[in-house]
């Protein structure tokens, strides 16, 4: 992968209180990669990609997205500030994102959920959203559910939905936050399909999850975090078939 | 007993103008009034969710002051103390079609007022059972607070928030006639100007009552539909609810 690096993380400190969660850890994504992040529950994966669209603020470090910082704006002096709330909402369209609870809007059918953001936000003409998000809908296999609720709809339909609804955003990169594991056994299948086909597609994805196997076959680059640290990372058949890090071997011996 | 059922009937079935106009006024300041409380309310609950004190504060202050004295006093207070100590005396406004006397003005200001505390405490209460991963849903596409708000929680909220409004104008209907006090000719002071003419104490009394009850009434079953319309595509119902039932809700708001 040679891309332009559309992610970069460079020493992100994150603490809850005395809690440290990450403790420094560095990340680079280029345009059409697919990164995965492994780790025991704990590692901090989950917390890493959330500052990185800044859910959650960051206590030292820097993350930049298409080389601009998320959360500050550098003065010529080169000091930071911290930006305003309307631009740190205008740079998260760049960012879609996938929640494992889903979150998708109770009180919309589907198709709305996935044009409330490109009308509200972006200022779409409805008629081309609702043409795009017909089309995001056929793409996610659910063109028949576009007036359906999310309560009317199963765990892995409303991911997909979900999906959907990050995609009407056009944005640069997509971040997964354990995007199958609030899901039936039965319906995890068709949400990884779904990822990988957008893998495909040439996305740029960062994905954290429990599911090896997507990780073997889609990644192109495995991230293990240990108790907020970046312990190891490499290709897929390097990482699960010849790890250098005890704490990874560790791992990978108790979910394989 | 000392009844006169064709008195009863007569001032029941064939209300004179007085009564009309009380029962006019009732309506209208409890409407107002109402109005007024929903947008103080909806104003204090989103100052009191912020995290700056300097919003924080005073509505706190706001909700403890109304809760923590009587709705009479505060009429009393915002039109009669008022004026007495020389700080602020309500006058009649010429509004062109009709001139609207000063304490009619208090009264819809003091209700109002007395009814944002609550409902900045129901409104709060509606926004906080919006689950979290609503708002970082909204944020993670490129939201801005208040769409975030707008859009995504309050019409939410608003399931949670719609069967205490119901209540809250229930009472509202029934605390206008502490107005009386300060000489606002709603229901209850019209039925004891009737009585200081016609002495039917109990017989007008008795009107009143049953007036008080078919307004309440009417305003109940307004209040079911309301529920059922908003409930509409609601799976799932707030966790109390889910945990108590509907009716054991009612009663434990206890107003």
């Amino acid at each position: 992968m040679n891309g332009e690096i559309v992610i970069q993380a460079q020493g992100v400190h994150k603490a809850f209180g005395e809690l440290e969660i990450l403790k420094g850890v560095s990340l680079e994504v280029r345009r059409g990669e697919v990164v995965v992040l492994i780790g025991a529950s704990g590692s901090g994966k989950t917390t890493f990609i959330r500052c990185i669209n800044l859910l959650e603020d960051i206590q030292a470090g820097s993350i930049r997205v298409n080389g601009a910082l998320m959360g500050y704006r550098e003065r010529p002096d080169g000091r930071l500030v911290r930006d305003s709330e309307r631009n740190i909402a205008r740079r998260r369209r760049d960012i879609g994102m996938v929640f494992q609870r889903f979150n998708l809007f109770p009180h919309m059918t589907a198709l709305e959920n996935i044009i409330e953001a490109p009308i509200q936000v972006l200022g779409v003409a409805r008629d081309t959203a609702v043409a795009e998000a017909r089309a995001l809908l056929a793409r996610v296999r659910l063109s028949e559910k576009a007036d359906h609720y999310p309560a009317q709809l199963s765990g892995g339909q409303q991911q997909r939905v979900a999906i959907a609804r990050a995609l009407a955003m056009k944005p640069q990169a997509m971040l997964f936050d354990e995007p199958t594991s609030a899901l039936d056994p039965e319906t995890v299948g068709e949400v990884l399909e779904v990822m990988k086909a957008l893998a495909e597609d040439g996305m740029t994805m960062v994905v954290v999850t429990h599911e090896m196997g997507f990780a073997k076959e889609v990644a192109d680059r495995v991230v293990v975090l240990h108790q907020g640290e970046l312990i190891e990372e490499g290709p897929p058949a390097q990482v699960f078939g010849n790890p250098h890090h005890p704490r990874t071997r560790e791992f990978l011996s108790r979910v394989l | 007993m000392n009844f006169n059922w064709d008195i009863f009937w007569h001032y029941l079935l064939q209300p004179s103008d007085i009564y009309l106009y009380g029962l006019w006024l009732t309506l209208t300041i409890s409407v107002l009034a109402m109005l007024l409380g929903c947008s103080l309310g909806l104003l204090a609950a989103l100052m009191r969710l912020s995290r700056n004190p300097l919003l924080q504060y005073p509505v706190r202050f706001y909700v403890w002051l109304m809760r923590g004295t009587p709705l009479l006093v505060q009429i009393v207070f915002l039109y009669t103390a008022l004026a007495a100590g020389g700080i602020f005396r309500f006058e009649d406004l010429d509004l062109g079609l009709f001139t609207l006397p000063g304490n009619i003005q208090a009264a819809i200001i003091a209700l109002g007022l007395n009814e944002g505390a609550y409902m900045a405490e129901i409104i709060r209460a509606g926004i906080g059972a919006v689950d979290r991963g609503q708002y970082e849903a909204g944020r993670s596409l490129g939201m801005t607070f208040p769409k975030l708000m707008r859009r995504i929680v309050l019409p939410q909220a608003l399931r949670v928030i719609v069967p205490p409004i119901g209540n809250e104008f229930n009472v509202m209907l029934k605390n206008t006639t502490l107005v009386s006090v300060i000489g606002v000719p709603e229901l209850l002071l019209s039925t004891q100007m009737v009585t200081s003419a016609t002495f039917r104490v109990f017989e007008l009394y008795l009107v009143v009552a049953i007036y008080f009850l078919a307004l309440t009434t009417v305003w109940g079953f307004f209040q079911r539909w309301l529920e059922r319309r908003f409930g509409k595509a609601d799976a799932h119902a707030s966790a109390p609810r889910r945990l108590f039932g509907r009716h054991a809700m009612k009663l434990l708001r206890g107003r």
